[in-house]
């Protein structure tokens, strides 16, 4: 294999982290994401779960259980191998997976079910891995950049 | 009432990639994403072993079903013309005993699937670039390596 590319040394890179991150696909937040958890939230190094929807793929025991399956084994290796103790959980904005799953659904509406799924997969990470800090956090595009919200 | 939504639609990306949830690598493949392919726009999908979820529809083939769901849904939304995968050095995942692989073969074995997984993309998404990398920690630093 040949060499392409060699990073500069990274404050933090290269140890095992103390804290996962859930959070969604969507092209259009990732550099907005990785602002946030490294300037915002001062998170150096974490686990990172990143699917379509971001959480919600934990709720989905009884609408689609493959999705559910699949991501509570990988939570359960990742505690494993590194347990947490601190989750940051981020929804955002205008999410297309919600709208795939979920239909035609007003801003209100599917902001209100996010959040709930926010909290529900929150309480769930609680019992299954433990005492921890989980955190939740609602994003949105405001022109070029992203605002964060937390969600009590 | 259902209100407009004119920004539910994704701009074209870059490229969807895929890689490891570990966390020891995260900073790398992001400046790694943003520096050396000069990616500006990108959607990730990260779980534990990265692209090697698609490998399993044989043996544990509830993540390779909701990991081929999911890249469908990337592909259709975001039109991208290019997939990066990247796999990584001493990857807790693939030592996992339910796998069963041998641990002095398992950079080969890693090398093999993103191999495998081009020809896969090729046959679910058409002609699309794909990458495939390695990368490596050294020194406080990270190597990403080409795989042919």
């Amino acid at each position: 294999m040949t060499e392409v590319y060699r990073t500069e040394p990274l404050a933090g890179a290269g140890e095992s982290g103390t804290a996962l991150v859930i959070h969604c696909s969507d092209p259009r937040y990732q550099v907005h994401f990785h602002e946030f958890l490294r300037l915002g939230l001062g998170l150096e190094r974490y686990g990172l779960l990143v699917v379509p929807g971001g959480a919600q793929f934990l709720t989905l025991a009884d609408y689609l259980p493959k999705f559910s399956w699949a991501g509570w084994r990988w939570v359960k290796f990742i505690g494993d191998i590194a347990p947490p103790t601190r989750v940051v959980l981020i929804a955002h904005d205008d999410c297309l997976w919600y709208r795939h799953v979920r239909g035609r659904q007003d801003n209100a509406a599917m902001r209100e079910k996010q959040v709930a799924d926010l909290r529900r997969v929150g309480e769930a990470l609680r019992e299954r891995l433990g005492e921890l800090k989980v955190e939740l956090y609602y994003a949105r595009l405001v022109d070029a950049a992203a605002s964060f919200e937390a969600v009590k | 009432m259902v209100e407009a939504h004119p920004s539910s639609s994704t701009p074209a990306v870059g490229a969807v990639v895929i890689h490891c949830s570990e966390a020891a690598f995260q900073p790398y493949y992001q400046e790694f994403l943003k520096r050396g392919l000069h990616l500006e726009s990108y959607a990730v999908f990260a779980v534990p072993g990265g692209p090697h979820c698609l490998t399993l529809a044989d043996t544990f083939p509830r993540f390779s079903w909701a990991g081929w769901r999911w890249m469908e849904f990337l592909m259709q939304q975001t039109k991208a013309e290019r997939i990066v995968l990247i796999a990584h050095d001493d990857c807790r995942w693939y030592h996992d005993p339910r796998f069963g692989f041998d641990p002095k073969g398992i950079p080969a074995r890693q090398a093999a699937d993103l191999q495998l997984l081009r020809r896969r993309m090729a046959e679910h998404f058409g002609e699309k670039r794909v990458d495939l990398y390695f990368a490596q920690l050294e020194g406080g630093r990270a190597r990403f390596e080409v795989v042919t």
